[in-house]
């Protein structure tokens, strides 16, 4: 269910990287292999080794992370403000010396620049791998969105790969293709991306590719239709035919009242995406897509005066824009009586339910206490609430619990498949038991020691690729004035505090703030295939 | 309920929100009338095509660096146990692959994979599943398996500080499982709850099901995913014979990759395995692998999902075995029907016809036997057969040997290059070891199959993609409402509806439209 729901509310993105459903090819993928049963541990791992003998790895012995979409989102440093990034000059940041540094930051290479026309630029050097990722993020996203525009943000995000004034139709496509390389888009509440990952002799197609398409989009009718129809398909993939993905937005809906940034889906709905019209386009590329309000990554194996020179190259001339319009988001109205609602669906088997809280923005010193309360509950097999519904009482199918991680007002989901022979009623009593005792109690010592070993494994292993890296180092530089900061958020979990975990679970998880949807599987099809 | 919540629901009445209890909103607020966030009338008038001289041709690539499968150390135990090591220390962490060569299929009914599941859901000689989950989660590690058509994997990654204590309880999970009755009660519920979710609403799922036991009459291959009844009636004794039998020295590799290197990593699995000989069998059982079913003329197949918005479309051939000689070509025609955003598929179905946001096409890699070859798009109930017909004249296309140069020139540097890029985390590299182990690959496989990639012409790709590909010879099976499109589908051939949530059974055949 979890991972389902994740797909969208992380991302959004362009095309089915790895063939969503296609039963994935051997040779060059890592294996994903048809069917039969999910892997159960966690994906992915570590940078490997170049044989290549010119791979002069970083900082050996600790830790190269790179971004992932599971590891531990970070949460900005209580109260830091956003730093100006550097003027123009590639400087190393400083590794911000850590409060109290009861564990070492982890040491990825991370030098910052701005150019005049206000493009920050982030590289991150890490020769493992003879590649190179680039990553251009954009501060504009479903949040950014009005009403009656729902999905906009997406949909305009696959016009991006429809061509520019120096690569028609399907060439971004081709050239990456057959450079070795693959890329993606993906947009999000918060922001939108675009992403390539080559063979490092191949870093300067990927910067000119993406000044291209910054400075000057090719749009059509013609493609512009072809692009809504597709994204149609993608939300009949994504929302109407999958289970459980209805009823997590009716949550999203649910908690954020009248918070219209958080209380819409990234996708949109039908009818928005079918009012989308040619003429948006043009103005939304004109409003949002302007250096001033991006940020170029690029990690991996690359020389850093030469990144910059092609940056500067392809990026300097384009001009800012003044007037990129302003993010000026209500506040989330205060809740003061818990919510529910029932969902009807008709691709669900088992009953389930979410229950969802606001809670402060990622970074926010709450928000760390908070990440490590939702792995108490349910991280890995031997956590609070996966042994108890799953393993022991055999109550529930899965269980999960989440911050979710938005720069904005978050929002710390449970949500729980009912196993069949249980019932719903029965398995909430025994979540909110579990949730209020944590609140009461805190986690257990060993507990703690369990967590922070995790943490450091997970935000290791969700930094390997430098696609994950890039990704990071670009989110931590638009959202938080610094990539750098980065290095340090495995310090801040170590920081928090059986005592921390006990006090925010018993501060926002609380019953009266709480929004909870349940499915309810709908009755059998009143049509069978005709005899 | 707003316009907008009902636009998200599967089906506008038949997903309706029923009730609001705990005094949730009668009408979901859809917040503020209008955001104050301008963006469409700011700037007016089109982009600015600012910005220094405009360049036709994008920038010349830069100096390559040779990028080969990193070094693999392997050994082999007196039992018959395989051992590789690939070590790389850019990172504190080790990942370890447990890898038994035996498929979801092997066995009887779904022993294999409740097998594979009670490893540790059963727990140890020694140890609860508790006791298991509690002691490896607390090292900062992860411990999981998965199961395909010819492997059961095991895997561990582990901070390399802790990769000994770690190993050794993966090792007993693989060693000397418990098989606890009660826990196996627990799992067998859990695991028909899932199958029941996946004939009901996994269009994929049902997909395969269908293709593999058709092309499968029998065997290994017959079977892929399971049904509740399947479940039932596996045993405890199932597994334990199973475990016997498969679980054998012969028949095990374990692959280590990251922050190890071989002196270690072979003491701790001298150290777990030295002295282990598995059940009374040497080797593992010999299996037979029936050859699959010619495809002697064009079909159609519909597992029914009610209600499906959109449809799962695999057509569906056959292509030679994995170590046919000819697999880089096949690879290359591959790539360029349907390999990724550069391909036809793509560029046609999705980009052109508009009929997809997901299609491409793929080899069902087994390790014996010709294999199934399948192109894929998900497409709207309503353009089931538009989506099929596109699939169709692409095959047909691409069969006639129209590849030209260039698509083998892109096809052949991403299949080559792209290689670099997934095996950027140990991760990747230690299942792509497993995967030869599985595959019965030589050492130092992956350069070869590269170079031989690299040196694939137009000429070859054809040849292949005539003997590969056909419009008439291929099944095409289909998940999706079959009220709604098994009709338009006549057109393609005979009509079988089966449905997924009776076992699959045949519920009604539709002859070819005239």
């Amino acid at each position: 269910m979890r991972h389902r729901r994740l797909a969208l509310a992380s991302a959004v993105s362009a095309f089915a990287l790895a063939l969503a459903f296609a039963p994935p090819s051997r040779a060059d993928l890592a294996p994903e292999r048809p069917l039969v049963k999910k892997p159960n541990a966690k994906p992915a791992v570590p940078a490997v080794p170049s044989a290549a003998p010119a791979a002069a790895p970083t900082a050996k012995s600790e830790p190269k992370p790179a971004p992932k979409p599971d590891a531990p989102k970070p949460a900005p440093k209580p109260d830091a403000k956003p730093a100006e990034p550097k003027p123009t000059v590639a400087v190393a940041a400083p590794v911000p010396a850590a409060p109290a540094p009861a564990a070492p930051g982890l040491q990825i290479d991370v030098r910052r620049l701005k150019l005049d026309n206000g493009l920050r630029v982030v590289l991150s050097v890490d020769k493992t791998s003879p590649t190179v990722a680039v990553d251009v993020v954009y501060d504009v996203g479903a949040r950014n969105e009005e009403r009656g525009k729902s999905g906009f943000a997406h949909l305009f995000e696959h016009m991006m790969f429809q061509g520019s004034a120096n690569v028609p139709k399907g060439d971004h496509f081709k050239l990456v293709t057959s450079h070795g390389g693959t890329l993606n888009g993906t947009t999000s509440e918060d922001r939108t991306n675009y992403f390539e990952m080559l063979p490092q002799s191949e870093l300067a197609l990927a910067v000119w590719l993406e000044a291209d398409r910054m400075r000057s989009l090719d749009i059509s009718q013609v493609n512009f239709e072809n692009q809504r129809a597709v994204v149609k398909e993608e939300f009949r993939m994504r929302v109407e035919n999958a289970p459980y993905v209805p009823a997590y937005f009716r949550l999203r809906e649910t908690v954020y009242q009248g918070y219209w940034p958080y209380e819409h889906p990234a996708i949109g709905t039908m009818k928005d995406l079918d009012a989308a019209e040619l003429p948006w386009v043009r103005a939304f590329h004109d409003a949002y897509y302007a250096p001033n309000n991006a940020v170029v990554s690029i990690a991996g194996d690359f020389d850093p005066a030469h990144a910059e020179a092609l940056v500067r190259q392809y990026f300097g001339p384009i001009s800012q824009n003044p007037n990129v319009p302003k993010y000026e988001p209500p506040a989330v109205p205060e809740q003061k009586a818990a919510r529910g609602v029932v969902v009807e669906d008709a691709h669900a088997k088992l009953p389930a339910f979410f229950d969802g809280w606001v809670i402060p923005q990622a970074r926010h010193k709450d928000h760390y206490a908070l990440e490590l309360a939702a792995m108490v509950l349910t991280d890995g097999e031997s956590s609070r609430l996966h042994k108890l519904l799953v393993r022991d009482k055999a109550v529930a199918q899965e269980v999960s619990a989440e911050a979710e991680g938005q720069r904005g007002p978050d929002l710390f989901v449970v949500e729980a498949k009912i196993a069949s022979s249980a019932k719903i009623a029965d398995v909430q009593k025994l979540v909110d038991a579990e949730i209020a005792r944590l609140g009461r109690e805190g986690p257990t010592e060993a507990e703690m020691t369990k967590l922070k070993n995790r943490v450091r494994a997970k935000t290791i292993l969700g930094l390997q690729t430098n696609i994950a890296r890039a990704q990071r180092l670009a989110e931590f530089e638009l959202y938080w004035g610094d990539a750098a900061l980065l290095n340090q958020e495995v310090v801040y979990y170590t920081q928090v505090t059986a005592a921390d975990v006990k006090r925010v679970v018993a501060k926002y998880l609380v019953p009266e703030r709480r929004s909870r949807v349940e499915v309810k599987p709908a009755a059998a099809p009143a049509q069978e295939p005709k005899k | 309920m707003t316009t907008r919540a009902l636009h998200h629901l599967p089906l506008a009445g038949l997903a309706a929100v029923l009730a609001l209890a705990c005094g949730g909103p009668k009408v979901p607020s859809s917040g503020p009338a209008k955001v104050d966030i301008p963006y469409a009338d700011t700037t007016k008038g089109p982009k600015k095509k600012d910005g220094g001289p405009a360049r036709v041709l994008p920038p010349a690539s830069g100096d390559a660096k040779d990028s080969p499968f990193p070094a693999v150390e392997s050994s082999t135990l007196p039992s018959g146990l395989t051992v590789d090591v690939v070590t790389a220390k850019q990172l504190p962490l080790v990942q370890v692959r447990f890898v038994v060569r035996v498929g979801s299929g092997y066995g009887p009914g779904a022993a294999a994979e409740l097998t594979a599941e009670m490893l540790k859901d059963g727990g140890t000689r020694t140890m609860t599943s508790a006791d298991v989950s509690r002691r490896v989660e607390t090292l900062g590690a992860d411990l999981g398996v998965r199961v395909d058509l010819d492997a059961t994997v095991v895997t561990l990654t582990v901070p390399s500080d802790k990769l000994a204590e770690a190993f050794a309880i993966a090792a007993e999970v693989v060693r000397e499982p418990r098989f606890d009755e009660g826990e196996l009660t627990k799992l067998k519920a859990r695991m028909s709850d899932e199958a029941e979710e996946n004939r009901h609403s996994n269009g994929r799922f049902m997909a395969m099901r269908v293709l593999f036991q058709e092309l499968f009459p029998a065997g290994p291959y017959s079977r892929v995913g399971l049904l509740p009844s399947e479940i039932a009636k596996t045993t405890g004794k199932d597994l334990r014979d199973l475990h016997a039998k498969w679980y054998v020295p012969k028949n095990v590799g374990v692959v280590f990759a990251g922050d190890v290197d071989a002196k270690a990593a072979n003491a701790l699995v001298d150290k777990a395995f030295g002295k282990w000989k598995g059940g009374p069998a040497a080797a593992a059982p010999a299996v037979e692998f029936p050859a699959p079913k010619e495809i002697d003329k064009r079909r159609v197949i519909v597992a029914h999902r009610a209600k499906s918005a959109q449809s799962d479309v695999f057509v569906v051939m056959l292509a030679p075995e994995r170590k046919t000689p000819a697999w880089p070509a096949i690879r290359v025609a591959n790539q360029v029907l349907g390999g990724g955003v550069a391909s036809r598929l793509f560029i046609d179905v999705r980009e052109k016809r508009s009929l997809a946001y997901g299609t491409g096409s793929s080899i069902l890699e087994l390790a014996h036997g010709r294999q199934p070859l399948t192109a894929y798009a998900g497409t709207q109930t309503a353009k089931t057969d538009q989506a099929v017909a596109g699939i169709l004249e692409n095959l047909q296309k691409i069969a006639s040997g129209d590849v030209s140069e260039a698509e083998t020139s892109s096809a052949r540097r991403y299949l080559s290059d792209i290689f670099a890029v997934r095996m950027e985390t140990v991760g990747s590299v230690a299942d792509l070891v497993s995967l030869t182990r599985v595959l019965g690959l030589p050492s130092g496989y992956f350069d070869a199959y590269r170079a031989e990639v690299r040196a694939t012409e137009a000429a070859k790709v054809n040849e292949t993609a005539k003997a590969l590909y056909s419009d008439t010879r291929a099944i095409v099976v289909v998940a999706g409402d079959a009220t709604a499109i098994a009709e338009p589908l006549r057109r393609f051939g005979e009509v079988t509806i089966v449905d997924p949530e009776k076992d699959f059974a045949v519920q009604k055949t539709l002859p070819a439209a005239p």
